[in-house]
């Protein structure tokens, strides 16, 4: 009984908290559509589970007091209180009183920030790119040290590219064979003598004085060339040790080849695509609303929508033919497009492209983005960009061509919403030169002497990123119903001085600055 | 009937003389006296004890043992006697196409292709089936003290428990149990799903046969009957039974399929499975399983650097059991050493130890096999769970322990001499028995 008005006041101290941020973020991303604010508590299904499981038995509380917190969407509380209950924000606030029983972090003196986001990662937390049938769901390595050299810069989630290698080079579709080598590849037993003379009619013939198989040198059977596979992006949390909290959503990006957007035939093909997409859209939404009818809206809108999903994929006629599930989602801007494009030229197609056929746009790259910073804001598209990237004028031109130093400051002057990404997406040991993933918040200080605001280039590699995936109702800032992904840091979080002492990710602690010496530590107690 | 119960009903007929007319050395009873034994059993430790054995069986042990008056005393004063090793893991034929590597014969020219890239789902492979007892291939087990095998193969299949011996007896294949089930995984999808797979399939039978309409249902009746049989038996069942009673049949019906009904037993925890994990994320990808499918019991074969920080994880699951080498390991990117065993034993976690899997320490260390125990032990491993772990902890995993795994009355008698305490360094291994039969002399 106690408890009683602890609680009272917590949930009261949570709904104010829930409406000023909800409040704080309409001003900054209230043109955004997808970046939607939602309630904390209407979360993925991902999230639905820790739920369920709190009704049973809550978990322990830890406490993070004296802390400064720097909640990236609200203002900075001074010596303000952080609990932590299975993995999410359960409260905030200077007032905060800690629970009985908490486990308490003291942290005066400290910063305390949401773990950033890297929206360029590789080479982190995935054993080995997953091939063929494999799913990236099975291929996570919760205990790559790599992972211990992001969080110790402060990266606690980001966004993995899933390069498809392909074994020989060659890009294959689903389900399609696989090429062989005959002579090579294939089953020893069928390869007895007197077989192989069949093997003439096939693809290959045999030399008459040896009586090895003449290989073809072009390829056995030619196929048409198969359409190149937009790129995989997946987001992934750094919780180092904890398998199941690692992946947080596959492919958070629509990102097709840079090159299949350019050139009159490309860009028919994609509006053609896009149109029969938008069509399968209307169609489906025509069921939806027929059944509805027909059923008595018994469903709830949640249940037809996902049915309705399932049913526009079978329905549609079988093969090529069939709008790709990722561009429906594109179009229904539940995932954005991701493209690289540097020039003014690249830069205004795309922006030009996204307005027609009505799709959000992230551009990466964007050298020469401070050039058309306006198309850019005009258009809603949000920019990936490195600010120590270089790109060199062309002669002549030195004013209308190339990388801009103040770019940032351009772009936040325009009201552009820019991520900051790393000089390299992966951990090298040339990290101790500063061009490799762990530079990221060097990188985004890099942003202010562009001409950002701190707080803004601090959203560059936390909330904005977040947005740009889509996961902005989990990660990217410290609110009340959000993910635990907190870092306790030693200073100012874009100071180059600056050391991560702890890292929480999803409510455990997964770095210890004193423990985990990736970063080498004299005797400092 | 199958291969191996060919070979087991061979078995009985070839070892009906040898049980029937108590002739030779199996017929004598031995009394060994005066020395020291380590039993593993209620008993403990024994000083200056007696153990007398007949027919290969241990017929009584203790400090205060009658001797028969036929008895041949053998007196090991100075010497100790413990159980013979069991290991419960032993790689014993190494699946060609396991390997990435191909040969490829070509009109009598042989071609190497190496290959690259991750795990392939190899043949389920019948380690008993491809048993064969002259092979010298055991010969270094018998020098370190191993006198019951689990065999195993790279890849997945069907285990085997087999006697060490120089020359084959008909007893050779034990035939107490029928092998467990064992797999090697990484963490991928293809190597995953060799487990989920056939543990999901018991579970998600029945949501494919209601989907199916009626016509449809006769339609592959009379498929059935017309192809006289050839459907596998789990297809045959789906389309015999009717959406109403599939369910009750479902229950009913005995699993025909040998290795389905493994995986069933599997599944009910009444078998255990053994998992070989080939690197740390697949550690725990196997405890996220087993959340699914609490009443797996899961031997799992790893390294210590893989397993170390799982350890917590898997302490929650009671219904693991690790199977370690034996060694000090290095902790991953640092110098410092630790003792995975150790570390297991301080959360409570079962834990067998194989000597095997060390191969080259195997070939390597006969004067004293159990180096590397001692090693452990000099590192803060309890005394007794680094004996146990050797001898009855993998006796128990296996299902042999009321024959091995000790020295007590009525087992088997396997049993190894020391010329001093085993966990000293220095001490020799003298003589391994193996039924009662002197296997080795160093």
């Amino acid at each position: 009984m106690k408890t009683k008005p602890t609680m009272i006041s917590t949930v009261l101290l949570a709904l104010v908290f829930v409406t000023q941020a909800t409040a704080y973020q309409a001003d900054e991303s209230g043109r955004r559509t997808r970046g939607k604010i939602q309630e904390p508590s209407k979360t993925g299904d991902d999230s639905k589970k820790p739920a369920a499981t709190t009704k049973k038995k809550p978990g322990p509380i830890t406490a993070i007091v004296g802390g400064d917190i720097h909640t990236v969407t609200g203002p900075v509380i001074r010596g303000g209180t952080l609990l932590i209950q299975d993995g999410k924000i359960i409260d905030l606030g200077s007032s905060v009183e800690v629970p009985e029983g908490a486990k308490t972090i003291d942290a005066t003196g400290r910063v305390i920030t949401p773990g950033f986001i890297a929206i360029n990662m590789s080479g982190l937390g995935v054993q080995s790119t997953p091939q063929k049938q494999d799913k990236l769901a099975d291929a996570l390595n919760p205990f790559d040290r790599n992972m211990k050299f992001a969080l110790g810069v402060g990266i606690t989630s980001g966004c993995v590219e899933l390069t498809s290698r392909g074994s020989r080079g060659r890009r294959r579709r689903n389900g399609e064979p696989e090429e062989r080598f005959l002579g090579i590849d294939p089953q020893p037993e069928e390869f007895v003598t007197e077989a192989l003379l069949d093997y003439g009619d096939e693809d290959t013939s045999l030399c008459p004085c040896c009586g090895l198989p003449v290989l073809p040198t072009e390829p056995i059977s030619s196929r048409p060339p198969s359409q190149p596979q937009p790129r995989k992006f997946s987001a992934i949390k750094l919780s180092f040790g904890h398998l199941d909290s690692m992946l947080v959503e596959e492919n958070v990006f629509y990102s097709p080849n840079p090159g299949s957007l350019t050139g009159p035939l490309n860009r028919h093909n994609w509006r053609r695509a896009v149109l029969k997409a938008k069509k399968s859209i209307a169609d489906e939404a025509e069921k939806q609303k027929a059944s509805e009818q027909s059923s008595g809206k018994e469903k709830s809108t949640a249940d037809s929508k996902s049915s309705g999903r399932s049913r526009s994929s079978s329905s549609g006629s079988r093969g090529s033919s069939r709008a790709n599930p990722e561009l429906i989602r594109l179009l229904k801007r539940e995932i954005a497009l991701r493209i690289s494009a540097d020039t003014v030229d690249e830069i205004k197609d795309m922006t030009a492209l996204a307005d027609e056929l009505g799709y959000d746009l992230v551009i990466e790259g964007a050298t020469e983005g401070w050039l058309v910073a306006d198309d850019i804001s005009k258009s809603n598209a949000q920019v990936i960009y490195t600010p120590r990237r270089r790109r060199n004028p062309r002669r002549g031109e030195e004013s209308t061509s190339g990388s801009n130093v103040t770019s940032p400051g351009i772009f936040q002057n325009v009201g552009v919403p820019f991520a900051v990404s790393a000089l390299s997406s992966s951990i090298s040991l040339g990290g101790l030169a500063g061009r490799d993933l762990s530079s990221l918040p060097l990188e985004a200080a890099f942003a202010v002497r562009g001409g950002a605001d701190e707080k803004t280039a601090l959203a560059a590699i936390t909330i904005t990123p977040a947005r740009m995936l889509g996961l902005d109702d989990r990660i990217g800032s410290l609110e009340v119903g959000k993910d635990a992904d907190i870092l306790i840091l030693n200073g100012q979080p874009l100071d180059y001085r600056t050391y991560v002492e702890q890292a929480i990710v999803g409510g455990n602690l997964c770095y210890d600055r004193d423990e985990d010496k990736v970063y080498p530590v004299y005797d400092r107690k | 009937m199958n291969k191996q119960q060919i070979t087991r009903l061979m078995v009985w007929i070839l070892a009906l003389p040898i049980l029937s007319c108590p002739s030779g050395t199996a017929a004598q009873t031995v009394a060994y006296t005066d020395a020291n034994m380590i039993t593993m059993g209620k008993t403990g430790q024994i000083e200056k004890g007696t153990l007398l054995v007949r027919d290969g069986k241990i017929v009584d042990i203790g400090s205060d043992v009658e001797i028969p008056g036929d008895a041949r005393i053998v007196s090991l004063k100075g010497h100790t006697i413990m159980p013979g090793i069991v290991d419960p893991y032993y790689i014993y034929k190494t699946n060609p196409q396991s390997s990435n590597q191909r040969t490829i014969v070509f009109r009598g020219r042989t071609f190497r292709v190496g290959g690259g890239g991750g795990f392939t789902v190899t043949p389920f492979m019948k380690v008993a089936e491809n048993f064969y007892p002259y092979d010298l291939e055991f010969m270094p087990a018998i020098r370190n003290g191993i006198t019951t095998l689990h065999l195993v193969s790279d890849g997945r299949g069907l285990s085997a428990l087999a006697n060490v011996s120089v020359d084959p007896t008909p007893e050779i294949l034990l035939d107490e149990t029928e092998g467990f089930l064992f797999v090697k995984v990484t963490n991928q999808t293809s190597a995953l799903d060799t487990i989920r797979k056939n543990l999901d399939s018991g579970t998600t039978r029945p949501s494919s046969g209601r989907s199916m309409s009626r016509e449809e249902m006769i339609n592959r009746m009379r498929a059935a009957r017309r192809g006289g049989g050839a459907r596998p038996p789990s297809a045959e069942r789906q389309a015999s039974a009717t959406p109403a009673n599939e369910k009750k049949t479902e229950e009913k019906k005995p699993e025909t399929d040998p290795i389905k009904a493994m995986w069933n037993a599997v599944r009910d925890g009444k078998k255990g499975l053994v998992v070989n994990a080939n690197n740390a994320a697949t550690v725990a990808y196997l405890t996220e399983m087993l959340k699914k499918f609490d009443k797996v019991k899961l031997y799992l074969v790893v390294t210590g650097p893989n397993v170390f920080q799982s350890l917590d994880e898997i302490k929650k699951n009671k219904n693991v059991t690790l199977i370690l080498q034996p060694s000090i390991d290095t902790v991953p990117y640092s110098s410092q050493f630790m003792n995975v065993p150790k570390m297991a034993d301080e959360r409570k976690i079962p834990f067998a130890l194989s000597l095997s899997l060390n191969k080259s320490q195997l070939s390597g260390g006969q004067d004293d096999p159990l180096f590397p125990i001692t090693q452990l032990l000099k590192t803060g491993l309890n005394r007794d769970r680094g004996l146990e772990a050797i001898t009855i902890t993998p006796a128990k995993m296996l299902g042999i322990d009321k024959t091995h795994g000790s020295l007590e009355k009525g087992k088997v008698a396997n049993f190894l001499v020391f010329d001093g305490d085993p966990l000293t360094t220095g001490s020799q291994l003298k003589q391994v028995f193996l039924m009662g039969k002197s296997i080795h002399e160093n």
